[in-house]
């Protein structure tokens, strides 16, 4: 106990449920059972990832044309906004950890608005516009620019459901965060106990590797 | 769990990393976003998507250790994500193994079922060749 610090008035002090031996067991034994949730959420993007690798090795020609659809500039800069929010949980559970209550607020709220930041760019400015030149998967593909290579729907089939499934991971962070913040207003969490915070945590730092990923292969790598 | 005493067996009593960890992995998840998105200009042929991938997995690195603090929890935590980890290198490998080496073990078959495409290896043309017998009935035959 390096740093002492305060127990905050207004804090209700965590029990440890009648099951836990001790809070540090809660602790790594709620950690271990979520590293091993990602373990089964990599399983299944990374189906997705050989069904990428796969299809590019079959039509190399048909990703290099493709992905110069995709616009850098907003893929560079959803890359930057899921990168500050994951400094912004880890700056939240740092703050709970110094009894600093107003700080972990204010950095819960800030990445619960960049996960929003993030989820705008994509449907408001990404999508729309795939919408009306019919860069679309499989069947619902009506855009003529790529008449010169094979099977351009395939990638944007690809894109739209590996893009899609990782929208789909940052709206259920939203709401997880969403539950942090309401935690954070109650006031359990505090240097005893942010165990919420530490899970969630770990789930948002997962959704933003996810994205590292695909931001070269979709956007960048031609 | 980095071993630490605690006689309150209802309260967690941790120091958090300093400030300046976290500020260095956040200047340098930028930095190497910057260099991914400048490198993509240039043209290394096949290396292209080997050095982005390189590129994303030491940024995904920097992640795993210090925001999910891998580094510090380490033993089981790590041992059950690797061990995702692992399954996806086999689930990949031998399915891109099996991609490339299919008209190897069987050319004809290969072009017959569009397994394959013209040039690739050089001597298919995506031609049925001439000499190639036709398919029987029951056995199968090209998709489309």
């Amino acid at each position: 106990m390096s740093q002492q610090v305060a127990v905050p008035e207004k804090v209700v002090r965590h029990k440890v449920g009648h099951h836990w031996p001790h809070v540090e067991v809660e602790l790594s034994g709620a950690k271990l059972g979520f590293w091993i949730f990602l373990c089964t959420e990599l399983l299944m993007f990374g189906g997705l990832f050989v069904a990428y690798t796969y299809f590019r090795s079959l039509y190399p020609e048909t990703f290099t044309a493709a992905h110069q659809t995709l616009s850098i500039p907003l893929g560079t800069l959803n890359t930057g906004v899921l990168i500050l929010s994951s400094f912004t949980v880890v700056m939240a559970i740092r703050s709970a950890m110094l009894n600093q209550r107003k700080a972990m607020l204010g950095y819960l709220y800030a990445t619960l608005f960049l996960a929003a930041a993030f989820m705008v760019i994509k449907l408001g400015f990404e999508w729309p516009p795939k919408f009306e030149k019919g860069t679309l998967p499989a069947a619902f593909y009506t855009y003529e620019g790529l008449a010169h290579v094979e099977k351009p729907h395939i990638f944007f089939g690809l894109y739209f459901v590996m893009t899609g499934l990782h929208g789909i991971h940052v709206v259920i962070g939203m709401g997880l965060i969403s539950w942090l913040i309401w935690l954070g207003h109650k006031g359990v969490l505090y240097r005893g106990f942010y165990t919420p915070i530490e899970i969630v945590g770990l789930y948002w730092h997962f959704v933003d590797l996810i994205w590292i990923y695909l931001f070269p292969l979709f956007y960048l790598a031609g | 769990m980095a071993q630490h005493h605690n006689d309150n067996p209802h309260e967690l009593d941790h120091d958090p990393l300093p400030l300046k960890v976290y500020v260095g992995v956040l200047g340098s998840l930028g930095f190497l976003t910057f260099v991914t998105v400048w490198i993509a200009q240039f043209d290394f042929g096949v290396w292209t998507v080997p050095v982005a991938m390189l590129i994303a997995t030491i940024k995904a690195a920097l992640v795993i250790l210090y925001f999910m603090n891998l580094k510090q929890d380490g033993g089981f935590n790590a041992v059950a994500f690797f061990t995702g980890f692992f399954f996806l290198v086999v689930f990949t490998i031998p399915t891109l193994w099996d991609r490339e080496t299919r008209d190897v073990v069987d050319p004809d078959r290969a072009v017959e079922v569009h397994h394959t495409r013209p040039g690739f290896p050089p001597q298919v043309t995506g031609e049925k060749p001439a000499d190639a017998p036709e398919a029987k009935e029951g056995e199968p035959v090209a998709a489309d």
